[in-house]
């Protein structure tokens, strides 16, 4: 596990990245991100409706100045505000990212207004919010490390769309804390990591979990929980399961029945709870809670 | 090979021509390795914990492989178990079992880079050298405990025909044969060659086979050469050979051993060594040059069970050139040595573990089929292989020197050496198996799926290692002749490496990460080891009577150790052993010998060590081991023998008659870090008479006379206990006959 200063990983890819835009004078230069493998869930607050839409592509240009300061650029498109919404293009301007210690830089602008526009004051973006976190995981199936970026984006739009982009598939890492019901014995692990994916079509979602402990003398396990509901409420995201067998390998282990499954992740704060019972033919029931993060937290990850 | 072979052959041809007169003899030190970096003299007077076993020792006490040499000197120990591969030693605490020694081995200067190669025959050796404490500062890389410096007959010395037939108790046969003659007075060849047998003592109860029968032997040819006055010319290539059937493990539980699957070490070994040596008048040069190949194959029943769990085999090919350049001078009061040396070998080893079909049903299946009786997997053939390939270039560089300044009685010395290494290891490792999956939760039993296991990791990993070896002793001559006291510190450095055997465990990993276990090791982690380095302090006396009758050395010692590697049996079901840096761990000790000529032909020797060597600071993760004692190296050495010898008239029916007694005592030994398991101390009884006349000699001899019941080795693996047995009481008769020319 490693953390990156996102202006170390500026630099690197500056350095390194074969897509770089290569828009370099003098005093600046610019790295573009595309961020494609996401969803908006957009809340009318004039209606109280939540809508799904799926396929935005946000583009941000990094531009890294030469007086140290960093800037975003963001353009958005395909992006819809609503069922009767048509899709629509915004860029907007650059906004400048505020570095504090070893958090993820980010974002937070009020009123700004995109700058593609005929009008350019006909749409406003109210509030708008970017962070990016740079992590090097160790891809389980090659074993070799790999950079994933975390990228948080909300913005409000004429003060009425409340948009939350929530990437289709999460990295999480946490600490698991088991509860037996036999004894009320308690077993706390950093080990494990959280892969949730979403599906904004089916509004389904699963979490594969590399590293699954719940007692002490059980081997890790690399399990999947499938075929999850989710919902999302404003600024929330909320997964729901009675129950489900969950598959390892592909394959279903019957033995660890899962029960009142309920999860909420937080983009914003880059947090989450999970919450579920195990009742294990071998090893009893128990009562897991997780704190997620998706800050990595274990040396292992 | 032959590159250093045929210059020796035209300096043959060449000497022969020259008629000058040169002695007929040449005295050892001129040449031995410990004259050349020590400088010419008595041990006696030199500041080092030392022990010589000279030639009628070696073969008064039945000296045949380096293992025999275990406790003549204080604190030193070689168990005898496994292979000859496994040449573990242990001096004052510090050993190691597998990959890099702490002890170095020279054999007529030449400096082994295998340890794999220590175990040999010893035919014909003049001198046995056991130096203890750090060797590094002079001779470098894994001589962290001490060196052990071989020095073989020299036909230069002595010249005729030896010959040795012996038979004994447990099946064994010896025969050895030497011819040492002089092409000229300044050039001499000596040829010997012998073979040995031995049959067992141990049985595996399985198939009624001799677990521990083997054979092999070695063929040595030496070169020594005076071209002129100041120049001496040594050249010693020899081949060794070694078969062995089996190991004699026993499992703890039933107390027998029993295994199923083929066990056997054969090795092939092939070393060259040049020594040439110029003394002028105040500065003398010599350089080392050495040529080394060793091939060889483990092959194992790693669970050592009747069951078939797995076997592992090791491969191996490597071959080593090394270089030592060594100056050495004095002006006045003032001596100084300074050198070059460098090396460079590279291995290529294989090293498959194939899974059988009791290793597949209760290694990998069982557990997850516990898990998951309703989705239960079968493996689609009864057995599979990890395979293993790896290269192991390793290069390195040195440049030491030594400044001594004698003031008075006093001399105060300072060492210092520069060492750079630098190691790779290229690895590959393969898997290919598949597995069924069954849905028993149908009203029939149905397929759910297959799965394909397949694994093809590449890889390289490199270490650079930089070592600055520091050395100061101060040593004051005392008024009693051959006679010193002295202090030293010192710094020892044992080298980092990877440990092969671990990728089978990384590859089992793997296919458990296909059944949906997390995979949990790192290869980088978990097989490179770091080196290993210690702080010597010690303090010694060398003592004689003034008629020399009478000798002792005395040592004591303090050694800290940091990173020091330890082997380890993981805990659970892995495969192979591990080396595992261990933190700190701390050895403080005692040294005594002695010897005296009573008079009257009766002498006696005694050699006893003792060492308190514990972990300062050893947390797996699991288990604190802190303040526990160190596995595998025992606390007490003893040695004791008497010796009575007369001569009667030459033409008597018996011209000579000497009677040895000697007892080997060892112990207490921990197995493991828990120090749950040990040995005892255990004392061994041996004796032997031999009878001389003329050319001819015989000797009766007996080991282990009391039949004491102990154990050389114990180690857990796959959750089992096993032991190796120490042999039995045994005896035998050893004929010789020696035709010396006049």
């Amino acid at each position: 596990m490693k953390k990156f200063n996102f202006l170390f990983i500026l630099c690197a890819m500056m350095a390194f990245t074969s897509c770089l835009n290569n828009d370099s004078d003098d005093t600046q230069t610019t790295v573009t991100r595309n961020y494609t493998q996401c969803f908006n869930s957009v809340y009318d607050n004039a209606t109280g409706e939540i809508v799904l839409t799926a396929q935005p592509k946000y583009v941000f240009n990094i531009i890294y100045k030469g007086d140290g300061s960093i800037y975003g650029q963001i353009s958005m498109t395909n992006v819809s505000l609503g069922i009767d919404i048509p899709y629509t293009n915004f860029d907007l301007p650059e906004l400048k990212f505020t570095l504090t210690g070893n958090s993820a830089p980010v974002i937070k602008a009020t009123d700004v207004f995109p700058t593609n526009l005929a009008n350019a004051h006909a749409v406003t973006f109210t509030e708008v919010r970017l962070s990016v976190l740079d992590r090097v995981l160790k891809n389980e199936n090659t074993l070799q490390q790999e950079i994933y970026t975390a990228y948080s984006l909300s913005f409000t739009v004429n003060n009425r769309y409340e948009v939350t982009v929530y990437p289709t598939q999460y990295y999480y890492f946490g600490t698991t804390g088991t509860v037996a019901d036999a004894d009320g014995s308690e077993f706390s692990t950093t080990s494990p990591r959280y892969a949730i994916s979403l599906n904004p079509q089916t509004k389904k979602a699963s979490i594969d979990i590399t590293g699954a402990q719940f007692v002490s003398n059980m081997p890790a396990m690399n399990m999947t929980f499938g075929d999850i509901d989710f919902t999302t409420t404003r600024g929330n995201l909320v997964m729901e399961k009675d129950a489900l067998t969950p598959t390892i390998n592909n394959t279903p282990f019957p033995t660890f029945p899962i029960s009142e499954l309920t999860a909420m992740l937080n983009p914003e704060k880059t947090t989450g709870t999970l919450r579920f019972n195990c009742t294990a033919a071998t090893m009893g029931a128990y009562k897991v809670a997780v704190a997620l993060q998706e800050e990595p937290i274990n040396p292992k990850n | 090979m032959s590159g250093l072979l045929l210059p020796l052959l035209v300096v043959a041809a060449a000497a022969a021509a020259d008629s000058a007169s040169v002695p007929a003899a040449v005295t050892l030190d001129e040449v031995s390795v410990t004259a050349i970096k020590g400088g010419a003299g008595s041990t006696a007077l030199k500041p080092v914990a030392a022990t010589v076993v000279g030639e009628n020792e070696i073969e008064r006490l039945g000296i045949v492989t380096m293992k025999d040499v275990s406790e003549l000197a204080p604190n030193f120990y070689i168990p005898d178990y496994g292979s000859r591969m496994t040449s573990s030693i242990y001096v004052r605490g510090i050993g190691a079992r597998i990959d890099q020694p702490s002890v170095g081995l020279n054999v007529d200067n030449v400096p082994f880079l295998n340890k794999d190669n220590y175990d040999f025959d010893l035919v014909d050796i003049e001198r046995i050298e056991v130096m203890r404490g750090p060797q590094s500062t002079l001779y470098g890389r894994n001589t962290m405990a001490g060196t052990i410096n071989v020095t073989t007959l020299s036909p230069l010395r002595w010249q005729g025909v030896r010959v040795m037939a012996e038979g004994g108790t447990g099946g064994t046969a010896r025969a050895a044969a030497g011819f040492y003659g002089k092409l000229h007075p300044r050039l001499g060849m000596a040829l010997t060659a012998d073979f040995h047998y031995q049959n067992g003592f141990f049985k595996n109860s399985y198939n009624g086979a001799r677990a521990d029968r083997e054979e092999g032997g070695s063929l040595r040819w030496k070169t020594a050469w005076r071209p002129a006055a100041a120049t001496m010319v040594e050249n010693t290539a020899s081949l060794t050979l070694s078969r062995q059937h089996g190991y004699p493990y026993a499992y703890v539980e039933t107390g027998r051993i029993a295994y199923n699957d083929t066990c056997f070490y054969k090795r092939t070994g092939i070393t060259d060594g040049l020594t040439v040596k110029w003394t002028g008048g105040r500065v003398s040069v010599s350089s080392i040059t050495s040529f080394q190949y060793i091939d060889d194959n483990m092959t194992l029943d790693q669970d050592f069970l009747p069951d078939s769990y797995f076997t592992l085999t090791q491969k191996r090919r490597e071959w080593g050139l090394t270089q030592d350049v060594v100056a050495q001078g004095t002006a006045g009061r003032y001596t100084w040595l300074g050198g070059l040396f460098g090396f460079y070998k590279r291995g290529t080893m294989d090293a498959p573990v194939t899974f059988k079909e009791d290793g597949i049903e209760r290694l990998i299946i069982a557990h997850r089929n516990e898990m998951n009786a309703d989705y239960p997997v079968s493996w689609d053939s009864d057995r599979f292989p990890l395979l293993s390939y790896f290269t192991i270039p390793v290069g390195g560089f040195a440049a030491y020197h030594r400044s001594s300044l004698e003031l008075g009685e006093w001399t105060l010395a300072a060492d210092l050496r520069l060492d750079i290494e630098h190691t790779r290891l290229d690895y590959r490792s393969v898997c290919d198996a598949s597995y069924t999956i069954h849905d028993l939760t149908g009203a029939e039993p149905t397929v759910f799926g297959t799965e394909r296991v397949d694994i093809d990791n590449a890889g390289s990993l490199s270490h650079t290692y930089v070592q600055l070896l520091p050395k100061l002793t101060v040593t004051r001559r005392l008024d009693l002749p051959e006679s010193i006291i002295y202090a030293s510190s010192s710094k020892g450095y044992k080298a980092g490496g990877y440990n092969t055997q671990m990728f089978s465990d990384v590859l089992q990993q793997q296919v458990m990460a296909s059944m949906g276990v997390t995979s949990k090791y790192d290869v980088a982690e978990i097989v490179s080891y770091k080196p290993e380095q210690s702080w010597n302090f010690e303090v010694g006396t060398h003592l004689s009577t003034p008629s020399r009758r009478l000798t002792a050395d005395v040592a004591l010692f303090w050694i800290e150790c940091r990173d020091q590697q330890l082997t380890m049996f993981p805990d659970g079901v892995t495969t192979g052993r591990i080396m595992a840096n261990a933190g700190r761990t701390r050895s403080l000790g005692a040294e005594l010998s002695a010897s005296w000529l009573i008079g009257g032909g009766l002498s006696l020797k005694g050699a006893w060590g003792y060492t308190n060597a514990t972990f300062r600071q050893f947390n797996n993760g699991m288990i604190d081991y802190s303040g526990k004692r160190v596995p595998y190296a025992p606390s007490n050495t003893l040695f004791l023998g008497a010796t009575w010898a007369k001569r009667f008239a030459p033409g008597s029916l018996i011209e000579g008659i000497e009677a040895n007694i000697n007892a080997r005592g060892l112990g207490d030994i921990y197995w493991d870090e828990a120090n749950t398991h040990r040995q005892p101390f255990y004392m061994l009884a041996g004796a032997s008479v031999r009878l001389s006349r003329g050319v001819w000699s015989v000797d009766l001899w007996g080991e282990n006379l009391t039949a004491t019941r102990f154990n050389t080795f114990s180690y857990v693996s796959v959750g089992n206990t096993f032991l190796q047995r120490g042999k039995p009481c045994r005896g035998g008769i050893t004929l010789r006959l020696t035709f010396a020319n006049t």
